[in-house]
């Protein structure tokens, strides 16, 4: 267990770092108004998510990777701290459709590319 | 956005993205797997109830309130690289990897597939206004604190 818990703190170091160069590298391109990079890691993660999640009830994937790879890499790469900041900013900015979107419309996105990466997992 | 982790603002109020250094990125690595090996031994050792795991509510707690705290603490006067320092390994690396945006998501699927809509639309909701106002308690402590400690250092003189 021990191994299994280093394993997937690097891989959630890992994952951090990646949200870290994406969110750099899509906000030098779009203007950083709107949270729109962390929108499109944090509903991109559920999805990896739910597909890993998928592809270990389907036995394709072992157990420890599956742990690895959602706990630790998907885990560390979306973060639902930094988007309760951001949706607390866009209502302190009452911007309330965007603090919309950025709650409860990413949620519920989130939630159906979630069931949907589990259905292709189980599908495969 | 004004201001927060990844974005900084320059001189006339602009927000800017930060260009990301090769150091940062080890930074946030860094912070990221303590982060996340708190958050896996946390699911490891807290209870559940109906596929819903107590260790994910604290973080999902816990996480957006530190992180409004920090934000606030490092909010006033220059910025300097050792505050930016702190942001990218405790803000974005430590507390954005404490929590798991993609589980909370994933636990919503999986309370929803059991047929508990109810619970599945309770527990989103309540998770998602519940990290909002923590983020908002995190920002009011670290500034009540700041004014206690400059009314102190105003006092002592």
């Amino acid at each position: 267990m021990m191994v299994l818990s280093l394993l997937v703190a690097v891989a959630g170091g890992i994952g951090a770092a990646l949200r870290l160069a994406l969110n750099g590298a899509i906000h030098r391109r779009v203007k950083p108004e709107y949270p729109i990079a962390m929108t499109i890691i944090n509903v991109g993660g559920s999805f990896a998510l739910g597909l890993i999640t998928g592809l270990l009830d389907g036995r394709i994937l072992p157990e420890s990777w599956a742990i690895a790879l959602g706990a630790g890499l998907v885990g560390g790469f979306t973060a639902f701290s930094t988007t309760s900041f951001h949706t607390l900013r866009l209502v302190q900015e009452k911007r309330w459709w965007s603090a919309v979107a950025n709650s409860f419309g990413m949620i519920t996105l989130s939630v159906v590319v979630a069931g949907l990466g589990l259905w292709l997992g189980r599908m495969l | 956005m004004n201001s927060d982790i990844e974005v900084a603002r320059t001189v006339v109020g602009v927000p800017v993205a930060v260009r990301i250094r090769p150091s940062y990125l080890g930074m946030a690595m860094l912070g990221g797997a303590v982060g996340t090996f708190a958050r896996f031994g946390l699911t490891l050792v807290a209870p559940s109830w109906a596929s819903l795991n107590a260790g994910t509510m604290i973080v999902n707690l816990l996480g957006p309130f530190l992180l409004g705290a920090l934000l606030q603490a490092l909010s006033e006067g220059t910025e300097t690289s050792r505050r930016r320092g702190l942001r990218i390994v405790v803000g974005v690396g430590f507390l954005g990897a404490l929590t798991s945006y993609a589980e909370l998501a994933l636990d919503i699927v999986t309370v929803a597939g059991r047929g508990d809509l109810l619970l599945a639309v309770t527990y989103g909701v309540g998770t998602i206004a519940l990290g909002a106002l923590a983020t908002w308690l995190g920002i009011f402590t670290a500034a009540r604190w700041q004014r206690h400690a400059a009314r102190h250092a105003v006092g002592s003189q």
